[in-house]
């Protein structure tokens, strides 16, 4: 399904992107580092469009905008590249890995300082993955790290006593051989293990700031840094201010004095605040994309992101195969992404999307669950409800909000006038859709995934494995759990993607908890003058590097 | 009067303990916590965060640790990046509390002054006129006007700006106060005008003009100040609403304002600054009820407390 505007310059695009490869590229080599474009100034200072971070602690924070700011004040031991590949940050080279595939050692480059001065080396790394599978700071994301030995006992002791917890905490099998060697032993070997070490969890924690592994993170002015920017500022509500972080050693210092993150809610009050010249780089919602697409300063990414219709197989109702079926094959995805995105999204049928690496080929499962009107209609009747006669209803549970509102509205009328069917509309904000979400309390609902990391695996493993963690929807087939199980510690890549693929056709085409129905982007208002900034599929919030963004020089 | 006033004061606490009681059950019974993300997370992780913050305890044993907490002045912490409560109360209500004061300043000498025009020239243009405007200012919703109102003198004309408030910068300052005042003023007008007309119309005013007294003198010194009491009753609780942020104009300013942070905390769940913004509201509100009553008493000296 190439519908998409954007698709139809997909040539366009990847050469775009082949360029945007080679320009990181060539700004990678050597010792890792990137530099701004040569034709940006020393100095300046920009504005951009943000939200307000809940937590700046890496080895704690989950929110999109958490992780943005985190992506410009910290650096890992590696940078994940748009293409997936690794490119070492504090670590010198990439990790020497045992031939059982369990033990990971990693050399940290030497003379690395935080941005207050403080030593930098594989103790602080040691002390980052201890926090991370810390009982008191409970991270979002300690399951990242569950194959590291005993995180996961020492994560789950919350109720442990303190002199347990230290226990606990010896036997994380992270360690620092010496200074710049840091050590870690794998419960099981695991493929993906080495792009995890790119990820936040396993970002540093400075231990000589810190009292304690489960110490609070100091926060505004004093948060630690060492990336290309440090916090300067913080106002509630209002704006973080970063400036340029003076022991940053990664490559050449950043070209821009400050970046000020400005806190605006409104996509379209961030949209008229560029608009007034207030803002130099700013996030487009897709209601107003019609007003800007064909600006010159328009820019596009597609996002790791699939968002679909949930079906909770623990519903009776929504137990039945073909119900599910008919469902999905009632829904024409092209029109959806017309109407209710303005073209803004890739209308799919593929759970996981095209660029992350073990996908299926986009477009193999059309045939399957895709819009088929005449199939749609077989299928309901197969499911006992001929032209929808007896259907007892069901309720589409989703977030509040305008854009939400209209996809409810637009599968409504698609249910209604393709199958006969009527379906209530449940909306809730977005706390309250998350909390009955995980409680199993609805019958369909319009969610997704977005990508921790680029693999097949982190789109399949936990969320679609009988009684996995995020496996809310209820699906449970032993051929998928079969093929991930496969999966999870198969060295051969070709193998690997081939269990995940297969697991992905089995997930997708019995819909077995998800029907997929499009595929979210990133866009951007970017001023022309502010050089350097290359949005990529690992984004969040914002386009990641900015030690790349420079001004132009006038 | 005295004892009045330190009786109303009194009675501020088990009404503020009543309100905050009420206020603390409800915001549990909200299906959705704190880290209830759009984004599922692992029940062994939820388990581990909800032990972080003591959400793994009963209710009433976190209704009492919050009671506990709050009777030494401590309203507690922030899910968003650990901030101190009363930090954020403070720091918000000062950008509200000078929005709204110089909105209230706004509002209130603007439509008090439509309002006796209008009621001084009944019936004749100035008096269409005045209506008419408190009419449109009163149909037109804050958001509507603050959007146009940006997007013509902000990102059309470069007079002002979209994002932010900085007290004595007009470029920041004018846009938010006029969205902000135009339904108050409005609101302001149309009961100063009724009131006004009815003052007009009372014996004492027939008598003052056949007493010869000049117009300026009638309105001033009589029918102005027995029409203030409507107008009082409606000026406090404006005056409450106004310098307590207004979420709408703080939302579509980017203003860091109490409003925004009241209506953030509760989509985000922020138990801590729900409570918080809450039991500030209501402080306020009584607060601000009091005073009225006590201005009943100066403006008209026919009432009394005991």
């Amino acid at each position: 399904m190439s519908q998409w505007p954007i698709l139809r310059r997909w040539p366009v695009l990847l050469a775009g992107a082949l360029t945007t490869l080679l320009v990181l590229a060539a700004c990678t080599s050597g010792d890792g580092g990137s530099s701004p474009p040569q034709s940006a100034r020393d100095g300046g200072d920009i504005v951009v469009h943000a939200g307000e971070p809940q937590s700046l602690d890496p080895h704690f924070s989950a929110a999109e905008i958490d992780l943005t700011i985190e992506q410009m004040i910290y650096r890992g031991l590696y940078d994940l590249l748009p293409d997936g590949t690794l490119r070492p940050a504090y670590a010198d080279g990439l990790p020497q890995i045992s031939d059982d595939g369990l033990v990971y050692t990693i050399r940290v480059k030497s003379g690395m300082q935080w941005g207050n001065g403080e030593v930098l080396d594989a103790r602080d790394f040691v002390f980052g993955i201890q926090r991370t599978c810390n009982p008191d700071v409970a991270g979002f994301f300690q399951y990242i790290l569950t194959n590291i030995g005993g995180c996961d006992d020492y994560y789950f002791a919350t109720e442990a006593s303190a002199d347990e917890k230290a226990d606990l905490l010896n036997l994380v099998t992270v360690s620092a051989a010496d200074n710049l060697t840091l050590e870690l032993r794998l419960a099981n070997p695991q493929p993906t293990f080495s792009t995890l070490l790119a990820l936040w969890p396993t970002y540093p924690a400075p231990d000589e700031t810190l009292a304690s592994v489960d110490a609070a993170w100091p926060s505004g002015a004093d948060t630690p840094c060492n990336g290309p920017f440090c916090v300067t500022e913080l106002v509630s509500g209002d704006h973080l201010t970063l400036g340029r972080n003076p022991n940053w050693a990664l490559g050449p210092a950043a070209s821009l004095d400050t970046i000020t993150l400005r806190f605006i809610d409104d996509f379209s009050v961030a949209l008229r605040a560029y608009q007034s010249g207030e803002l130099d780089l700013v996030r487009v919602g897709e209601q107003d994309l019609p007003l800007v697409r064909d600006r010159s300063d328009f820019h596009s990414q597609q996002l790791p992101s699939t968002i679909g219709l949930v079906y909770n197989l623990a519903d009776d109702l929504l137990a039945n195969d073909s119900l599910r079926l008919a469902l999905s094959r009632a829904i024409d995805r092209i029109l959806y992404a017309e109407v209710v995105f303005n073209d803004g999204v890739i209308p799919t049928t593929n759970w996981i999307p095209a660029a992350e690496p073990g996908a299926n080929i986009p477009g193999i499962f059309d045939g399957v669950i895709g819009f088929d009107l005449a199939a749609a209609k077989a299928a309901l009747e197969e499911a006992g409800y001929p032209d929808g006669d007896g259907f007892p209803g069901v309720t589409l549970l989703a977030v509040d909000n305008a854009t939400t509102r209209t996809e409810a509205e637009f599968l409504q009328n698609a249910f209604r006038e393709n199958l006969g069917i009527d379906i209530a509309i449940d909306l809730v904000d977005g706390r309250t859709f998350g909390g009955r979400l995980f409680e199993g309390d609805f019958q369909l609902a319009l969610s997704g995934w977005v990508h921790d990391y680029p693999d097949a695996e982190n789109w399949l493993n936990g969320l679609f494995n009988t009684g996995a963690p995020i496996n809310f929807q209820g699906c449970s087939n032993a051929e998928i759990d079969a093929a991930i199980d496969a999966a999870q510690f198969e060295q051969d890549q070709a193998i690997r993607f081939a269990l995940l693929q297969e697991a992905e056709r089995l997930a997708v085409t019995t819909l077995c908890g998800y029907a997929p129905l499009y595929h979210e982007g990133n866009f951007y208002l970017i001023n022309p003058d502010l050089l350097g900034v290359q949005p990529t599929l690992a984004d969040h919030f914002l386009p990641q590097f900015p030690e790349m963004w420079g001004l132009a020089a006038d | 009067m005295t004892g009045y006033i330190i009786r109303r004061i009194l009675w501020m606490i088990p009404l503020l303990w009543a309100i905050a009681t009420v206020t603390f059950f409800l915001m549990h019974a909200v299906p959705g916590g704190p880290f209830a993300s759009e984004k599922p997370v692992p029940e062994t992780v939820q388990r581990a965060i909800n032990a972080r913050y003591h959400l793994d305890q009963s209710i009433f044993e976190q209704y009492g640790l919050y009671f506990w907490d709050l009777a030494h002045l401590d309203l507690g912490l922030s899910f968003r990046g650990d901030q101190d409560v009363l930090t954020i109360l403070k720091d918000g209500f000062v950008v509200s509390a000078q929005l709204g004061v110089m909105s209230f300043l706004v509002a209130a000498g603007l439509g008090m002054g439509l309002g006796i025009l209008s009621a001084l020239n009944r019936n004749r243009p100035m008096d269409y006129a005045g209506v008419f405007i408190a009419t449109i200012g009163a149909a037109l919703p804050s958001f509507v006007l603050a959007t146009f109102l940006t997007i013509i003198f902000a990102v059309h004309l470069g007079w002002f700006d979209v994002l932010g408030w900085e007290f004595g910068n007009y470029r920041k300052m004018v846009l938010p106060i006029v969205s902000l005042s135009v339904l108050p003023m409005a609101y302001i007008a149309r009961v100063t005008r009724a009131s006004m007309l009815e003052a007009l119309s009372q014996d004492y005013v027939r008598t003052a003009r056949a007493k010869g007294l000049r117009d300026q003198v009638i309105v001033v010194r009589h029918t102005l100040r027995n029409a203030l009491i409507p107008i009082l009753t409606v000026l406090g609780p404006i005056f409450a609403v106004l310098i307590t942020g207004s979420f709408i104009v703080e939302h579509l300013f980017a203003i860091p304002g109490i409003g925004r942070q009241f209506v953030t905390s509760v989509q985000a769940r922020d138990y801590g600054v729900i409570m918080g913004t809450t039991l500030f509201y209501a402080t306020v509100v009584i607060t601000a009820n009091l005073l009225v009553d006590i201005a009943y008493a100066v403006v008209d000296p026919r009432i009394r407390y005991r």
